[in-house]
């Protein structure tokens, strides 16, 4: 620990080498993490808006030569300055830290990182020489001696091991960090199915994450400093689709060597298959437990087909299943398969069962079984299983603002019913939801009352036939920023409606553990786990997605079926559980952040981002069609043209 | 919409959407460039072009940066010049100074950036990277590694246009490298040697080379299929030595892209095989003769056969390489001056099977040449592997999805390259083309009003009653899903296109395949879509000689001649450029109708097969060493021009059969002028004039396999043996690739006949039967025996019968029933 000796970011200086360590000023615009691992302190680190020193062991002219070494290891190779001119600037940077440098050497690579910088085709050029020309102005002095013969450190203690990564905001945001950046440019050069090659690298779900994923990369894409983001969630829809619409196998990764270890899966959700899929590929015997009839758990039972068409869906785990991973549907552990059993069975459990029950809403009449009261997920289940939960309903009032109360109420229309409702206690602006969808739900003529809240469901001989609802307004902001809504007290009213279905939240069943297994678990029913091993208490048994984080999206839950898998192969190898260097590096990256949505790009905008043909409102809400259709191959082509390529390389001395 | 901009100060109004650098070029602003290429998507590699901006920190690329309204664009800013500067020095770091001895010498465009720049000395230096060289993709191109500058043009030029994706970049930073990643997926076509601006490739074909101010470079048209490429002959001492298309790059049907029998089989026009002079057989001997001894030879034979047996018993086989001036010297001087009926070309064996069919559809196709391929909704490509016969018209399908997501129809009784980027896949059992064209048709039109209101409707219909979905699914064994997408595509698409393939003409009732696939066309047209039909065929003047054929009218065709010989009817025959022993199936049969022969003159520019039976032997000129015109696959007239003097003594096909006329006295002007004027004459009137669009009725009867251990032979044209056994055998570049046949099969079909992987075993038909070795591939559809190569060096041809379609008489060479035997 301790405070900074030196920072330079974005060009902001911070020198506090001639200072006691009392009188250290903080560093500007980057804040290091306390620790790189357990205790492991960052020793410098080098990256795309500077470098910060906080050993005074470590020598700059050393550090940039690790810092260019990756840079030449990372450059793509495809334009000139960064291919070749790094390649100059590593040389030249090794001559003067093993002494052998030649006056002018520091002129020369400034002049030719000025040139990377500002000619270069993406980023890892444009932001790598960066750092090594700040070094060389603020320690121009070390540079110097270096240049005599006389570098430091001269027996300072030991080496410090340089770990390094490249990342870019897009994936570093991605919860599964798929390589976005490469993917995109391979659809702009046509190469469609090498760019779901490089998809399938993170996630056996591209078609799913294609359709339905809350995209945290397009919130974190610099194009959007220039004019708006790249619709990457679409292009790897399109990705996904051409390999589907022009018939080609799957080209997926032949799995290793069999490792005669056997994983049991509980559940086939996002985040089960994923973390089946990359057991499989690395020989593990895996099978599944899944207590419906269908894959996909959440994302085949709480998204409706508008949105994920069923097909869609099934190939992907079809693909998983034809890399060896068993299946059994039907099968519910503790009712058809007790823990006990599993345990003998396998030699690492994972369990995967999200979230599915529905929170309750605390009002008068929820717990009295009255036909029309339907949870949400329960309604959706219901819907994707090709029932209407309450044919004689006509009206349904949704409770919610989430994604969930949007797919109700779009569903309902789509089972004919005919006047649809949704009560949310906050405003639009608040909504959880996602704004294409509610969008889409508007346009749909879905009525919103917002700034209400329910406190009665009213009912006569057993049915709902109406809900009172209290009038809300909202005061100051809560734990999550929003601002809390607050009942005003005499303003109820009642709404008649056939259907009441609430879709506040959703609740975590873990009643088919038995008491033998002594999982631990949080207040709120969510399994606790290592954060470094992803092992719950008990050994051998890990867990990720819903039931681990409390519902959440389905990149989170597939990304952490995808780590887990990682961790399970560890465990299942002898080898010490835990995070890797790049995962370490990813941690890293998220503390100090990638993405700086306040950078200006310096390049000229004005190229809109392409959007989907949609059905139209008036057609659509009738459907379950799939609500769009995905890019024509010469409009994925022109968007993927958008990416400005964001890599970037970041490297720690520890 | 336009946007206004200046660059340099200059007020310009320019297309939104096109790049800083396209309007430049267009107002003659100089940027300078190394990666951009015209034909293909932005690259941005070189950073050569960057232009600043005022008001933008960054300089922009000018290649990928497009246009926007009010931006101000400064090409020529003291920070721009130096990074293209500082960019430069970082190319030549380590770039050989071997100029003197590079191929690309006097033409490299980093030779003029370095001049243009001034660049005098290198400042920056760097280890060269150590590696191991490995061929490159195709042995007919060397790859040299340190005058590579990364451009990535090849590579972008192999995934992009071509669709090959053979060779990719490897490995990062200083040491990427261009490598052959797939190179079995190569098609030799070279468009990679044709985009590299440096040396980096090299054509590693002909040992010749001439310095640019050593040679001449002129346009011409490519003298291989029917395509009609537009293309560069480079001469040095009167040979070629090399084929370009820069200077004709912005031309179509091409624009720049050739195959690999244009680009690299150029050099059997300088083989030193071409015969030196006319040869007369004395005593089953060649001996040397003067033109005038060979005039009278020729004159003395055919005068004989004319008295004694009439000139009925005389015929004229021509290829349909030949020039239309040199088809229509000969048609005038046979049929006019000597009243010899029988008279045909080699079209016969391809395009001719579309005779009728061809012209009822192109007749109201209002899409008339092949860029409209880039203005189809949808594409459908049936009989024959495009990538492999026309690969140029491929290329230009995979530009079309690029630009406009066309959607792709591919019907064959193969998989084709073409495949991994079609919509709708209907690979069909063998014989089996009828059902789907029949079952599409019904499927997608069969209740459309415009299309039952036109003529043929009524009685085709009732052909159609068995042609259900399911029904043409279970007999042509296609997938459903796949024959409900393409219904689908042609039901929606408001403008179609079809190439017509040619192997579709050359199996049994192959005419009536035609027919069904021209009234699919119909239906599409009826139904109101606009529509574009390209029939494919292996010769240069295909379309040419299949005209002038016509207007002369009738008489026996290529086959019939050959069966008339050999039934004693047909006592003389003139072969023109053509050798029926290569191109025809049952050789024993053709042999024996030669032998029956009176006389045999073969006017060639290399001794054949069937000049081996020859008694007079003329030679004759390539395509580079005349003057005149080919009708190409779009109808068009595409200018052939002299690149080169005739080689030895050898003339044209034209000026030859002048001379005879004149010596013979025969009453025909032959004279250049008087030749030109008829062939425009002929192809002014082609097209447009025939009547009545109705669809034609076909009959069909299902392929029988007889016996357990028969299989359908479908042969595949290679890409470099899509010719009929002539002339281009002497490219060196075939030796390169080899000759070696391939034949691919079913592994179920191997298990059920106990066929192992690499084994010998014997194909057999009544005629005779061929020992092979097959390759077991998923690929091949059950029960076929897919054949990819040249019958020249197979043998396959004596198993053949001799058959041909009923109606055009298009010999039967693309499907053959065989036994399998263990030997």
């Amino acid at each position: 620990m301790g405070g900074v000796l030196f920072s330079c970011w974005n060009g902001k200086v911070v020198d506090n080498r001639e200072k006691k360590p009392e009188e250290f000023e903080p560093p500007v615009d980057i804040s290091l993490p306390a620790d790189f691992f357990q205790g492991k302190d960052v020793k410098a680190f080098m990256g795309w808006g500077g470098f910060v020193v906080k050993d005074a062991g470590v020598s700059v002219v050393d550090l940039c030569v690790a810092f260019l070494e990756k840079v030449q290891e990372e450059s793509c190779g495809q334009c000139i300055p960064c291919r070749i001119g790094t390649k100059v600037m590593l040389e030249i940077m090794r001559d003067i830290a093993d002494g052998k440098g030649k006056k002018g050497d520091l002129e020369t690579l400034k002049s030719l990182g000025e040139t990377i910088r500002k000619s270069s085709k993406c980023t890892i050029g444009q932001t790598s020489p960066a750092p090594v020309i700040d070094a060389i102005t603020h320690f121009k002095e070390d540079f110097e001696k270096a240049l005599e013969g006389k570098k430091k450190p001269e027996g300072e203690g030991e080496k410090p091991r340089f770990v390094s990564k490249v990342t870019a905001p897009c994936m570093n945001a991605c919860p599964s960090h798929l390589n976005v950046p490469r993917y995109v440019e391979l659809i702009k050069d046509g190469r469609f199915l090498d760019s779901l090659e490089v998809i399938r690298e993170n996630t056996c779900l591209p078609g799913v994450l294609g359709r339905v994923c809350v995209r945290p990369c397009e919130s974190n894409c610099r194009r959007a400093n220039v004019d708006e983001s790249i619709s990457i969630k679409y292009l790897k829809r399109f990705a996904a689709d051409f390999e589907l619409e022009k018939h080609h196998d799957p080209k997926l990764p032949l799995p290793t060597e069999k490792k005669g270890k056997k994983v049991g899966i509980i559940g086939a959700g996002p985040s089960g298959v994923t973390c089946a899929y990359y057991l499989a590929e690395k020989g593990y015997q895996v099978t599944i437990f899944e207590r419906f009839g269908e894959p996909g758990g959440m994302s085949a039972m709480g998204i409706p087909d508008y949105r994920l068409p069923r097909p869609i869906l099934r190939r992907e785990v079809e693909i998983i299943q034809s890399m060896g991973v068993e299946i059994r549907y039907n099968t519910m552990v503790g009712r058809d398969i007790t823990m006990k059993q599993l345990r003998d069975e396998f030699d690492a459990i994972f369990i995967a069962v999200g979230a599915q029950g529905s929170s309750s809403m605390r009002v008068k009449g929820e717990d009295a079984g009255y036909k029309g009261f339907i949870p949400g997920v329960k309604y959706l289940l219901d819907i994707n299983q090709g029932r209407d939960p309450y044919p004689e309903g006509k009206k349904v009032v949704v409770v919610g603002g989430g994604n969930v109360a949007i797919d109700c109420v779009r569903c309902s229309f789509r089972i004919g019913k005919e006047d649809v409702n949704l009560v949310y206690r906050r405003t639009k602006k608040e909504m959880p939801a996602d704004d294409v969808e509610i969008k889409d739900a508007e346009e749909e003529q879905v009525n919103f009352h917002f700034l209400c809240n329910p406190t009665r469901i009213i009912a006569e001989n057993g049915k709902v036939v109406g809900v009172e609802l209290i009038r809300m307004e909202l005061g100051e902001p809560d734990e999550s920023g929003r601002r809390r809504p607050i009942p005003i007290e005499g303003s109820e009213f009642v709404i008649d409606t056939d259907i009441i279905v609430p879709a506040i939240g959703q609740t975590i069943d873990l009643s088919f553990i038995d008491a033998d297994t002594q999982l631990e678990v949080t207040r709120k029913n969510t399994i606790i786990v290592n954060p470094e091993t992803m092992m719950t208490s008990v050994e051998g048994i890990f867990s990720a997605g819903d039931c681990v984080t409390g519902p959440g999206a389905l990149v989170e839950a597939a990304g952490g079926g995808r780590t887990a898998a990682f961790r399970i192969h560890q465990y299942l190898s002898g080898e010490e559980v835990k995070r890797t260097d790049e995962e370490l590096m990813e941690d890293f990256f998220s503390a100090i952040g990638v993405y700086d949505p306040k950078e200006d790009i310096g390049i000229i905008d004005g190229r809109e981002r392409k959007h989907l043909k949609m059905l139209p409102p008036e057609t659509r809400k009738y459907t379950f069609d799939e609500v769009e259709a995905g890019f024509p191959i010469n409009e994925a082509i022109e968007e993927a043209d958008r990416c400005l390529r964001c890599y970037r390389i970041g490297l720690v001395a520890i | 919409m336009t946007v206004h901009i200046t660059i340099n100060g200059k007020e310009i109004e320019a297309e939104k959407g096109k790049t800083i650098l396209e309007v430049a070029r267009e107002n003659d602003i100089y940027i300078p460039t190394l990666c951009y290429h015209s034909h293909l998507h932005p690259i941005g590699s070189c950073r050569l072009c960057v232009v600043d901006i005022e008001g933008y920190p960054m300089p922009m690329a000018a290649c990928t940066t497009p246009v926007a309204e009010g931006i101000k664009v400064h090409t020529n800013t003291g920070r721009v010049l130096k990074m293209r500067r500082q960019a430069m020095e970082l190319i030549l770091v380590n770039h050989p100074l071997d100029c003197p001895v590079c191929d690309k010498g006097g033409e490299c465009r980093l030779q003029d950036l370095a001049y243009e720049f001034g660049i005098d000395e290198q400042p920056f230096h760097a280890k060269k990277p150590e590696r191991d060289h490995v061929p490159f993709s195709t042995p007919l191109i060397r790859q040299w590694y340190d005058r590579c500058v990364l451009c990535l043009r090849c590579v972008h030029v192999c995934h992009e246009l071509v669709g090959n994706a053979a060779i990719d970049i490897k490995e990062t930073g200083y040491r990427t490298v261009v490598y052959p990643v797939a190179p079995e997926r190569c098609y030799s076509c070279g468009e990679c040697l044709s985009v590299c601006p440096v040396g980096a490739l090299t054509e590693a074909v002909n040992p010749l080379r001439g310095r640019l101010w050593q040679i001449e470079r002129k346009p011409t048209t490519c003298g291989q299929c029917g395509v009609g490429c537009q293309l560069e002959v480079s001469v040095f001492e009167n040979q070629p030595v090399n084929i370009k298309t820069d200077d004709v790059a912005g031309e179509g049907p091409n624009y720049g892209s050739l195959c690999a029998r244009g680009r690299f089989f150029y050099d059997y026009v300088g083989s030193e095989e071409r015969l030196a002079g006319p040869k007369v057989k004395k005593a089953d001997e060649w001996v040397d003769a003067t033109w005038d001894e060979a005039y009278e030879s020729a004159i003395d034979h055919l005068r004989e056969v004319m008295e004694t047996s009439g000139p009925e018993s005389i015929g004229f086989i021509a290829s349909s390489r030949l020039l239309n001036e040199d088809l229509v010297a000969l048609y005038e001087f046979a049929k006019n001056g000597l009243g010899v009926p029988n008279v045909d070309t080699s079209h016969r064996l391809d395009l001719a099977a579309g005779d009728g069919a061809d012209e009822k559809v192109q007749v109201v196709a209002s899409h008339k040449d092949l860029d409209s391929l880039l203005a189809a909704d949808v594409i459908v490509v049936a009989g024959g592997d495009l990538d492999m016969t026309a690969q140029v018209v491929a290329n230009r399908i995979r530009v079309a999805q690029r630009l406009r997501d066309t959607k792709i129809i591919v019907i064959n009784p193969y998989r084709s390259r073409l495949d991994e980027i079609s919509d709708a896949i209907l690979t069909c059992n063998m014989g089996t083309e009828i059902p789907v064209f029949n079952g599409l048709l019904k499927e997608a039109f069969g209740e459309n009003d415009a299309v039952k209101g036109t003529t043929g409707w009524e009685e085709l219909s009732k052909q159609l009653i068995d042609y259900s979905a399911e029904a043409v699914c279970d007999a042509a064994q296609v997938d459903r899903e796949m024959f409900d997408k393409a219904a689908t595509l042609l039901k929606e698409a408001g403008s179609v296109v079809f190439v017509r393939g040619n192997t579709l003409g050359q199996a049994p009732a192959g005419s009536r395949k035609i027919k069904a696939y021209a009234n699919l066309a119909l239906a599409c047209h009826a139904a109101g879509k606009t529509i574009g039909w390209f029939p494919v065929t292996a010769y240069a003047n295909g379309v040419g000689s299949r005209l002038i054929g016509n207007a002369y009218g009738d008489g026996l065709t290529y086959g019939e001649m050959i069966q008339a010989a050999r039934d004693g009817k047909i006592k003389a025959l003139v072969v023109v450029e053509e050798d029926p022993m290569a191109a025809l199936p049952d050789t024993a049969y053709v042999k024996e109708a030669l032998e029956a022969l009176d006389f045999l003159m073969v006017v060639d520019l290399f001794e054949t097969r069937a000049s081996g039976l020859a008694d007079l032997l003329i030679p004759s000129c390539s395509f580079m060493e005349k003057t005149g015109s080919f009708v190409n696959m779009e109808g068009k007239r595409r200018e052939v021009k002299v690149v080169m003097a005739p080689m030895g003594q050898a003339r044209t096909v034209g000026h030859i059969f002048a001379d005879i006329a004149a010596k013979m006295k025969v009453e025909v002007d032959l004279a250049p002028e008087t030749v030109a004027g008829r062939v425009s004459e002929i192809l002014a009137k082609a097209g447009g004039t025939n009547g009545g669009v109705g669809f034609s009725q076909v009959t069909y009867e299902a392929p029988r396999m007889e016996e357990n251990g028969h299989l359908f032979l479908v042969p595949v044209d290679l890409h470099y043996n899509h010719h009929y056994g002539t002339d281009d055998i002497f490219a060196t570049a075939i030796d390169k690739l080899g000759k070696e046949p391939k034949f691919l099969m079913n592994p179920k079909d191997a298990a059920r006949l106990g066929v192992e992987e690499g084994s010998e075993v014997a194909i057999k038909t009544e005629r005779g039967e061929v020992s092979v070795s097959p390759v077991l591939t998923e690929a091949v559809k059950e029960g076929h025996l897919v054949y990819k190569g040249h019958y020249r060096w197979s043998g396959l041809q004596s198993l053949f019968a001799f058959d041909m379609d009923e109606e055009t008489k298009t010999p039967v060479t693309g499907f053959l029933r065989v036994k399998l035997q263990k030997p």
